[in-house]
């Protein structure tokens, strides 16, 4: 979530953090002085914490080893992209036990839950930024933020990346602003028959996942002469498309199997061993950004006249970074 | 111009019912009380370390795998 990049904004807000984990003091230590972390990064070894939030993951229980492989287990996992879903066999080890549905809290003044976030896929997470604007409304310059801009009659429309880059399973929001002239209004949805209704649609590569753009509230609102009724946006409108970029770092797959090839029993585990060199050999070159294309149809009238649909497109090249990642070691066992 | 607008959901958070597993404690509730040892071994309580501030409270997975 990139929060020690952005604490200073958090600290600025008013806003403490807290991390929990189920490793020990030693590791989070280790991991505090690696990344360089400030805020708080709680030790809940027993998983005591985790078990009174609620959200103890039960399905990651004690397995024996029986023979070689991974124990077997009748556990299944959702395999899931952020808008897919596939039902697979999970292979969980003993060390996974004691971990939690991961989520975050926001919490307000009063000690009361003001949102929650939790996700279908465990290892997606929002970004900090947006974190901070949507759900803390913490209003803050954005200049560095990747943004794009186009011009129509009367229309303006400009493209804000809700955060600085993109990162791995980090859900971030494309903000499409579009400010209009006095006078004119957008159709919203419902149209009627033979009306554009305002659309924003975001396409990248293979890479980026784009989840359903949200739109504001519309007003209702006559047209002298018509009988039907219009819902419409006048003035600056907002609208939100969650993107993801859902390729992952070749490092940290490799890790990663470094990691379970560890818990394999041979021959299992050299296989494993000789499938990762493989791909170590053969590894395409990282991405270093994207590009997504943005483009917005609209209709735009007055009260007496609508000028003719228009379509605005621009691309937006957006920075990829790459997912911190703390040494494999194995958890605790 | 960022508006607040709900728009968490948008960020693909989903409800407790459509993530098919239990989420904790809903908007409007309270967390439990929570104290555990941090990164130098002192003892945190949340509620006492946040004073009269709004919290950001994150359940990692794991930070070594």
């Amino acid at each position: 979530m990139q929060l020690q990049e952005n604490l200073d904004k958090f600290e600025q807000a008013g806003i403490s953090v807290f991390a929990i984990s189920y490793d020990s003091v030693e590791a989070q230590a280790d991991f505090a002085e690696k990344f360089g972390i400030t805020y708080s990064l709680l030790s809940d070894v027993n998983s005591d914490a985790i078990e009174a939030t609620g959200i103890l993951n039960v399905q990651a229980v004690p397995e024996k080893s029986v023979g070689p492989g991974l124990a077997a287990s009748e556990q299944t996992i959702l395999k899931v992209t952020p808008f897919n879903t596939e039902k697979v066999e999970a292979n969980l080890g003993s060390s996974f036990y004691g971990i939690p549905y991961p989520g975050s809290y926001l919490i307000g003044t009063d000690g009361r839950v003001i949102e929650k976030l939790f996700y279908r896929h465990y290892r997606t997470r929002p970004s900090a930024e947006t974190v901070l604007r949507s759900g803390f409304g913490v209003d803050f310059e954005v200049h560095d933020n990747p943004s794009a801009e186009s011009s129509g009659k009367g229309v303006n429309i400009r493209a804000t990346l809700g955060s600085k880059s993109m990162t791995y399973m980090e859900a971030s929001l494309l903000y499409v602003e579009i400010d209009l002239a006095d006078g004119l209004h957008l159709y919203g949805s419902p149209v009627p028959d033979g009306y554009i209704a305002t659309t924003v649609t975001v396409t990248g590569p293979e890479s980026v996942e784009v989840g359903p753009a949200r739109y504001p509230e519309t007003r209702p609102f006559e047209v002298t002469g018509l009988d039907e009724s219009f819902q419409v946006f006048d003035g600056a409108l907002e609208i939100a498309v969650p993107v993801y970029y859902v390729q992952e770092d070749f490092e940290h797959l490799l890790r990663r199997s470094h990691f379970l090839a560890s818990d394999l029993e041979e021959p299992s585990a050299g296989v494993v061993r000789q499938l990762i060199a493989h791909a170590e050999a053969t590894r395409p070159p990282p991405d270093t950004s994207v590009e997504l294309d943005v483009s917005v149809k609209y209709q735009a009238c007055t009260t007496d006249a609508c000028l003719i649909p228009q379509e605005q497109s621009f691309k937006m090249d957006i920075p990829i970074v790459r997912v911190q990642v703390n040494d494999s070691t194995r958890p605790k066992d | 111009m960022f508006n607040r607008n709900n728009q968490l959901d948008v960020l693909g958070a989903q409800t407790a019912e459509e993530v098919d597993h239990p989420t904790g404690p809903d908007v409007g509730e309270r967390m439990p009380d929570i104290t555990l040892p941090d990164q130098t071994g002192t003892l945190v309580n949340i509620e006492e370390t946040r004073g009269d501030r709004r919290a950001l409270v994150v359940f990692h997975r794991s930070l070594v795998w």
